[in-house]
């Protein structure tokens, strides 16, 4: 690039610091800022050592944090099992139906999140038509119900965060030079050996944006749960939902908030690593 | 025959996760028009326009819509701002700490909304703030800032920024440089940016929850619903919105497709400024009519096959191109390399955006020529003064 005259350069130099200065600081002061007070408050009133509430949290809602993250990894390769061919289709076979498809699978951003999952409600309910479809294919008994299972919680969050999943798989499908394809299948390579070599390895990026996309929002949600799920199905929001607002508990609220944190980091981290992939953005 | 069935296969379970997809859109169209046998509108009763009919009879629901497209319109205004400024500096600048502050764009989205929600509200807390709405714009601003910024700089990459750089040359003033040429370049994907912004302030409950005080929220409204009363008028709106929103949509893609026709020569055509030092009188009235601008086409835009065969064409029809330009009085020179040196004035520039792609591909294809050495960076071998009265001859 030739932008960077001798003279354009002095001129410049405060230039990007200026520019982003208004949205760092908001950031810093509602983001960063936050972050600290909640873990300041995770620490204060322990009545003992400081990470007495810590100890609390994961005594009492241990079994909660193990769900969350159980509901979020099930969604998460569920809406990769759904969402890579659904991809795939849209990046490859779909012609000049490409963006009418993307256009479509973009169509529930526009309607509520939480009225869709009512919606779940009503197709899902005990007189509802998925279970009466579900008898007459005998994978229900006489009085199974979908409403209320661990399979409709994981099913709800599956839903929601599936088109994060469609569309980031989607870019980096989009992005292929198919001309490697057609090499492959030149020195004979099966349609499935080209796929698996040279295709799906290609996609990796956007199976790492899109799981990421999907779990975290997932393993946090807690509206799923409470619409579509007993208190059997509770996840970790829901507490912590509830011990900020009813119970008012902050420091255990807090706590539970940054032991969520903290294992998504990690996680994130550990799946980082293995997919080898450094760059979020 | 196996290939093809596997092909199938694939359409088939394509088209199963799309019906997934839509199944609680269907369900939600079809129960506005559902009249319920009691306060929830959760069973299908019979067939009714009346929530139609009076689609603001419930109060607080139409409050709740008020107030969040009030939160949505002043949180996407600001988070626009500040995320398109920080989109710009992360493109046009390399600076330091430009690292972390991308990092710091990402980490709200890979922080789960409980988090953020619960975070802000410990510090409201401590301050001894009260929540209400200005809380839930802060709070709002604060998540699509990220988003915002990460859009436009994904639509800012492959910009052509020789285009500013040549209007400046030309002596427009910053200001009009970023009014009359950068604006009008990056506003579809400032707008794609808003529209999602919009769209995520609308539907955001999580963290509005924690943030809200006494304050109530469209999706809030709807949470609450699932106690008291689920009134069809809550589907009925939520398909108006749907409809809305594809118009809006469908309107901005139209928009967006004649920017990028018009923004063609932009983007099939590299103008990078060079020439003498202008008289300042010249650079007040903003136009310098004896600076040049060369004006090459991008090997990336047409492919270099494309490129090599332009070059000899414009080598044969040097004085046909030549005369093409002249008639629709832009001055040009056209050097024995390939590169085609024209004469633009600041209004001829701006006006470049506003040729159709397909026409300068056209004319680009019938009268310009390019070099081989045509490329992506105009070269800094020294160059013959441009004669500006007297072009070169055609041979």
């Amino acid at each position: 690039m030739s932008r960077t005259g001798i003279g354009e350069a002095r001129r410049h130099r405060l230039a990007p610091y200026l520019l982003v200065a208004p949205g760092v600081v908001w950031l810093l002061a509602f983001f960063v800022v936050p972050i600290v007070t909640l873990a300041q408050t995770s620490v204060t009133d322990t009545g003992g050592a400081w990470y007495a509430t810590y100890a609390r949290a994961l005594a009492d809602y241990g079994t909660h944090f193990l769900r969350s993250l159980r509901y979020g990894l099930a969604a998460t390769l569920l809406a990769l099992a759904a969402g890579y061919p659904l991809a795939y289709c849209i990046a490859f076979r779909a012609g000049r139906l490409r963006n009418l498809l993307l256009g479509l699978v973009m169509l529930p951003f526009f309607t509520s999140f939480l009225v869709r999952t009512f919606a779940w409600k009503t197709i899902l309910a005990d007189d509802g038509p998925a279970v009466w479809l579900f008898r007459q294919l005998h994978l229900l008994g006489g009085a199974g119900r979908l409403l209320d299972t661990a399979a409709a919680v994981v099913g709800g969050l599956t839903y929601n965060f599936l088109p994060f999943m469609i569309l980031p798989i989607y870019v980096s499908l989009e992005k292929i030079d198919l001309r490697l394809v057609e090499a492959a299948q030149d020195l004979y390579a099966t349609p499935v050996a080209a796929f698996r070599k040279v295709v799906l390895p290609l996609s990796l990026p956007g199976v790492f944006a899109g799981s990421l996309l999907t779990f975290i929002p997932a393993a946090g949600d807690f509206i799923n749960a409470q619409l579509l799920g007993s208190p059997n199905q509770q996840m970790i929001g829901t507490v912590i939902q509830n011990q900020f607002l009813e119970v008012r508990d902050y420091p255990l609220a807090a706590s539970l908030s940054f032991v969520l944190m903290a294992a998504i980091t990690i996680g994130v981290t550990i799946y980082a690593r293995v997919l080898g992939t450094e760059d979020l953005a | 025959m196996i290939r093809r069935l596997g092909g199938w296969l694939l359409d088939g379970a394509a088209a199963l996760v799309l019906l997934y997809l839509f199944l609680p859109i269907a369900v939600i169209v079809l129960y506005s028009f559902n009249r319920p046998a009691g306060r929830f509108n959760f069973v299908w009763k019979a067939f009714s326009l009346d929530a139609w009919r009076h689609p603001f009879a419930y109060e607080a629901l139409t409050e709740s819509m008020l107030l969040s497209l009030r939160v949505a319109a002043v949180s996407t205004a600001v988070a626009t701002v500040l995320g398109t400024l920080v989109a710009l500096a992360l493109t046009r600048y390399r600076f330091r700490g430009r690292g972390a502050v991308a990092l710091l764009l990402v980490l709200p989205l890979t922080t789960p909304e409980v988090v953020l929600g619960s975070s802000l509200l410990s510090l409201f807390l401590d301050l001894d703030a009260p929540t209400g709405f200005t809380t839930i714009v802060i709070a709002h601003i604060m998540f699509s800032v990220s988003y915002v910024a990460l859009t436009v700089r994904a639509r800012l990459r492959g910009f052509d920024w020789t285009l500013e750089e040549a209007a400046m040359d030309l002596g427009a003033t910053p200001a009009r440089v970023f009014t009359r040429i950068t604006l009008p370049l990056i506003a579809p994907g400032i707008a794609a940016a808003a529209m999602l912004a919009f769209a995520l302030s609308m539907d955001d409950f999580i963290i509005t929850l924690f943030n809200a005080g006494s304050r109530v929220t469209y999706p809030l409204y709807v949470y609450g619903a699932r106690r008291a009363a689920f009134p069809p008028q809550i589907n009925v709106l939520a398909t108006a919105i749907l409809f809305l929103s594809l118009i809006v949509l469908a309107a901005t893609v139209l928009w967006q497709q004649r920017t990028l026709r018009q923004r063609g020569p932009a983007l099939g055509m590299k103008i990078a400024s060079r020439g003498r030092p202008t008289a300042p009188a010249d650079a007040t009235q903003g136009c310098c009519p004896n600076r040049w601008t060369t004006a090459t086409i991008s090997r990336s835009a047409l492919g270099t096959a494309e490129a090599r065969r332009l070059a000899a064409l414009g080598r044969a029809n040097v004085a046909e191109m030549t005369a093409f330009l002249r008639q629709r009085g832009i001055r040009c020179d056209y050097e024995p390399t390939g590169r085609l040196m024209v004469a633009l004035t600041l209004g001829q520039l701006e006006d470049a955006r506003r040729v159709p792609a397909r026409r300068a591909r056209s004319l680009s294809l019938a009268s310009l020529g390019v070099g081989d050495e045509a490329t992506d960076r105009p070269s800094r071998a020294p160059r013959p003064a441009p004669r500006a009265r007297s072009p070169r001859p055609g041979r």
